[in-house]
């Protein structure tokens, strides 16, 4: 048994769930906790293939979703389980999850996806930062319109437009997302940040004994 | 009838290859890379076009797969799953569309290595049989068998030196180079048995001459292509 805790944040691009983790992690930190943030497809060992197969766009959805296996695998086993046997609170900006939505929506087998990343553990907490897919659009849409091409998903074709695909493939992991609620600690994105901020922590204060956490001062 | 190992890839068909897919397989030293060119001249002095795929020669991940190996950076599962993001760019960019254009492909190595460095380093066979359901089966399976002797007087013959990784260094304390080498390739002969058993490879006995070995790795190929 480890004696670290393992949180992750799942939620469609403009559900906010890296502004929340990254006050999380603000606070974990202030409060002088053993804290460590990973990031998707962070990884340096395989960043250089994920970008060339997506500049190329010659990723298909079982390399795609492989290269990211790779990605999580890699940092799970030099960092995420390195760093829970040493007793730290690891945050996740997107973890497992992303990949079962997202290649789901690309054709892997649900079955599949779930055996390649049975080496990542369920977390401690996952928090899934709902948002009405109309306002998650409108976020990312009306702020960033430089979409890119897979994160559009313009490589299942569902439209010419990007936006349109955008809208199309977003919506498509959305329901993804939702068949997996039940693994899931749901946050309603639609209400004020700091409100939801103040959700976040009251969960982790409630399923986590933080004072194992507190630093040694030396 | 073609046939993945599991649920295959999406968006890939088997309907329409009609060319032929041969996997040599072997412990390194076994004399593969070199029975795998006699294996393509044997085909195109036939009259067959022939491709070939192998580990670590993925356009989309290759140099990278090689560099990370050289630089001992990737952890076991994770090196699994690289290998696999390898093949499976190959499968599909290389292998299904030369069997389309109706060509002999031949691998030099394919899943079966994989699978076994993974059983040697204590990964679940389960796990990593089931990682590689997207892979396609193949028409003809070989596998070189060669002592660890053989295989490392041949590897020192080929290299001057042993190699880190197939000597197992990552995993065997203890011993100098060649020590390591034995006890390593040992263990993998022994994880390669029950591949072997498990996916119905040919074994082809690699100890003799190099004609030798060829002679028989033709005749039994031949037996199970035509």
């Amino acid at each position: 048994m480890v004696q670290g805790k393992l949180i992750a944040v799942e939620g469609l691009d403009g559900s906010g769930k890296s502004t929340q983790v990254a006050l999380l992690k603000r606070w974990l930190e202030r409060e002088n906790y053993r804290v460590f943030f990973t990031e998707w497809n962070s990884s340096s060992v395989v960043k250089k293939v994920t970008k060339k197969g997506k500049d190329q766009k010659s990723l298909t959805p079982t390399t795609f979703s492989l290269i990211h296996a790779t990605d999580l695998c890699d940092r799970f086993e030099k960092q995420i389980l390195p760093l829970l046997h040493a007793g730290y609170i690891v945050l996740c900006d997107r973890y497992k999850y992303t990949a079962f939505a997202r290649d789901a929506v690309r054709g892997c087998d649900r079955e599949w996806l779930r055996n390649v990343y049975s080496f990542a553990p369920k977390p401690d907490i996952t928090f899934y930062f709902e948002t009405p897919l109309t306002v998650a659009l409108d976020r990312i849409l009306s702020g960033r319109p430089q979409l890119k091409f897979h994160e559009a998903g313009m490589d299942l074709e569902l439209s010419e437009d990007i936006e349109e695909s955008f809208k199309k493939f977003q919506g498509m992991i959305y329901k993804e997302y939702k068949k997996m609620k039940d693994e899931f600690v749901v946050i309603n994105a639609t209400k004020p940040p700091e409100e939801q901020q103040r959700l976040v922590r009251s969960v982790v204060e409630s399923k986590i004994d933080l004072k194992r956490f507190k630093k040694k001062r030396v | 009838m073609r046939k993945w190992f599991g649920k295959g890839l999406p968006k890939q068909s088997l309907k329409n290859l009609p060319g032929k897919f041969i996997v040599v397989e072997g412990q390194d030293g076994a004399g593969r890379t070199t029975h795998v060119s006699r294996l393509r001249a044997w085909f195109e002095n036939k009259g067959f076009a022939t491709a070939e795929i192998g580990l670590r020669r993925s356009d989309l991940a290759g140099k990278e797969l090689s560099e990370a190996m050289s630089t001992h950076s990737l952890t076991p599962l994770t090196m699994s799953l690289f290998y696999a993001t390898d093949l499976a760019d190959q499968i599909e960019n290389v292998l299904l569309p030369s069997l389309r254009a109706g060509f002999v492909v031949i691998a030099d190595r394919y899943i079966y290595s994989i699978i076994a460095r993974a059983i040697v380093r204590g990964q679940s066979m389960e796990w990593i049989n089931d990682l590689f359901g997207f892979a396609l089966k193949p028409d003809a399976a070989v596998f070189l068998k060669a002592s660890p002797q053989t295989l490392a007087s041949r590897s020192f013959f080929k290299g001057g030196t042993l190699s880190f990784w197939e000597s197992g260094q990552d995993i065997e304390g203890g011993g100098d180079i060649y020590l390591r080498f034995i006890r390593y390739q040992t263990k993998l002969a022994k994880v390669f048995d029950q591949v072997i058993k498990d996916h119905k490879i040919t074994v082809v006995n690699a100890e003799g001459s190099e004609d030798a070995v060829q002679a028989t790795l033709e005749e039994r190929v031949s037996e199970l292509l035509f």
